[in-house]
């Protein structure tokens, strides 16, 4: 064997190690392109090409993000990967659809959804890097003539890529102002972060759509007030609430299950032993979700002033004397009833969302009452409490009630008991 | 003889005075619940007649199971570790599941009474829970419709110089 034979063999030996190396590497991570837009996905909301130029000769100039590309990273044991995978191609697919009216506002909403999808991710232990970051990634269409400097067509828009706001995008991690009873079990805080989590990927998504006002994000930003704000400290624990069984004057008995209370005073809430026993985890997610909202109704009319005060009276009517205009008292004796009454009114919807993240976070995606979405699903467990706790007409009684009772009561086909054990 | 005449007049004392502070007890426990009535339906107008049950101490009892290892520092705590500690007292495994309807003055207050606002809804109170020695009251009060509670308050008195004064009242918690 001469020198060069073993300089081969030492080559061919060093380039299988580094292989193999690589190999290994890869194998610690799994990794998921992210590619939107360019000429791999069109823009189903936007005109073609010709379209354009035909409708647009005197209309204003549109702008839009030609396409977003990025790499998900994480341990291949990490269960969160697909739902963060999921949740950033549909963000980045809504992006890419959507025109806006000055670039500028692209540009933002560009920066916006980079900035939710890297923390969306930090805040599952996960990475996303953008890739392709083209020097100006917004292309437009202005009297007609369209400019792509993305590559559709070749033409550009001269200009930096701009930084730009964000939108009122919140920060993650959160802070613990929301502290759990020492003397709980462990379960409600891992439960208490995957409300704020979802809480907190619904708004990121809605900032980014710039829709923070619409019907999908008002128990979230609730959610998300709760347990940002510094100002705020509430306890989290447990209590056992036995079962009421009440005689009524005509004779029949009524049994009042209460899932867990919040101090109309300090906002801190317990939830019911009993319930953390016996019911499925959306069903305890579901009592925290409620107990937040409460909380967070005793915080809002007792705490904010000038603007955001205002803001909360509009959004919250029945937490406000209708003659004038003053939030009720801590101790006004309708108050627990006309905070069901608002949250039927004005949060069911977004608080159902919020279950649904949870949900879908632990791989639940399917509803068990195969008649309804688990939208819905989640949307009648909430309703079943409503209707036990304060009589409120919920839109459908009936099965609300069998859906509710079969996640608090965990009966067969419901979503099941993992976490919180006896 | 002279014995039995003793023992006698002693029975039948101890009877009238039973019987005089228990009516003293239902005079005053109209004054209250009238007091409330008052705070509840400010600005409605009054039911002909409420629902009274022993029962509704349970909610007490619900209360009090709280921070048992912790000492609240709230107000409404306050209260029932002071003045009224003697509700820590009463707790009963087995409350009178009885009710009484209470007739309430035709109109008190330039508030017209007329029967319930609507036809499937109550006032209800428990009994009013006076302290040993008469000067302090208690009573839960919880609106139903359709025997469903809206909520329950907790209301505090004080007897002041023979009269009964509102101290306070409490939401004890939101379901």
């Amino acid at each position: 064997m001469n020198i060069n034979s073993i300089k081969c063999y030492l080559i061919i030996l060093v380039c299988c190690l580094a292989t193999f190396l690589s190999g290994c590497k890869k194998e610690s991570t799994v990794r998921e392109e992210i590619k939107i837009g360019n000429a791999s996905i069109k823009h189903s909301s936007l005109p073609s090409k010709s379209q354009m130029l035909a409708q647009n000769l005197s209309k204003p100039c549109k702008y839009w993000i030609a396409g977003v590309n990025g790499f998900l990273e994480g341990a291949p044991s990490n269960p969160y990967f697909d739902m963060v995978l999921s949740q950033i191609n549909n963000a980045g697919g809504v992006l890419v659809n959507t025109q806006f009216d000055t670039k500028q506002e692209a540009l933002n909403a560009n920066l916006t959804f980079e900035q939710s999808a890297v923390s969306l991710a930090q805040t599952y232990n996960l990475t996303f890097q953008p890739t392709g970051i083209m020097t100006d990634p917004v292309s437009s269409s202005c009297n007609g003539d369209i400019f792509d400097p993305g590559g559709y067509s070749g033409g550009g828009i001269e200009g930096g890529s701009g930084t730009g706001g964000n939108g009122g995008f919140l920060q993650v991690p959160l802070r613990p102002t929301i502290t759990i009873d020492p003397n709980t079990r462990p379960c409600l805080e891992s439960i208490k972060n995957a409300v704020v989590n979802a809480a907190q990927i619904s708004v990121t998504m809605a900032n980014l759509l710039k829709r923070v006002d619409n019907d999908h994000t008002k128990a979230q930003n609730a959610v998300l007030a709760l347990a940002n704000n510094t100002n705020i400290s509430i306890t989290l624990g447990e209590k056992t609430i036995p079962y009421q069984t009440i005689t009524n004057p005509d004779g029949t008995t009524s049994v009042r299950e209460t899932h867990g209370e919040t101090n109309p005073i300090t906002g801190s809430i317990k939830l019911n032993t009993l319930t953390l026993n016996e019911a499925s985890d959306l069903a305890v997610t579901a009592s925290l979700i409620h107990e937040m909202m409460h909380s967070y109704f005793v915080w809002g009319a007792n705490n904010l002033t000038g603007e955001e005060a205002m803001a909360f009276s509009d959004l919250n009517r029945y937490l406000f004397d209708q003659e004038d205009g003053t939030a009720h008292p801590y101790n006004y004796p309708e108050l627990g009833f006309m905070q069901h009454w608002q949250m039927g009114e004005t949060y069911v919807n977004s608080m159902a969302l919020i279950l649904l993240g949870v949900a879908n976070s632990k791989g639940i995606t399917t509803s068990p009452d195969p008649s309804i979405s688990l939208e819905v699903y989640c949307r009648d467990i909430f309703w079943g409490s409503l209707q036990q706790t304060s009589g409120l007409d919920a839109p459908n009684a009936a099965r609300s009630k069998t859906n509710s009772e079969r996640e608090y009561k965990n009966q067969s086909g419901s979503t099941g008991k993992n976490d919180c054990q006896p | 003889m002279m014995k039995n005449l003793i023992l006698s007049l002693t029975i039948i004392g101890n009877f009238y005075c039973t019987a005089t502070q228990t009516s003293n007890e239902l005079k005053d426990d109209g004054i209250i619940i009238n007091k409330i009535i008052d705070i509840v339906c400010e600005k409605e107008v009054r039911p002909k007649s409420v629902l009274i049950s022993e029962q509704l101490l349970s909610n007490l009892d619900r209360y009090l199971t709280s921070d048992k290892n912790k000492k609240s520092s709230d107000s409404l705590s306050l209260l029932i570790e002071g003045k009224w500690n003697y509700l820590k007292q009463i707790k009963s495994d087995s409350y009178s599941k009885e009710w009484k309807q209470f007739s309430l003055p035709k109109a008190v207050n330039e508030k017209k009474t007329i029967g319930n606002k609507l036809k499937a809804e109550d006032l209800r109170f428990s009994t009013v829970q006076f302290s040993p020695e008469g000067t302090k009251a208690f009573v839960v009060y919880s609106r139903t419709i359709n025997n469903i509670s809206q909520g329950t308050v907790f209301f505090f008195f004080e007897n002041k110089n023979g009269v009964w004064i509102h101290t306070a009242h409490y939401v004890p918690f939101f379901d």
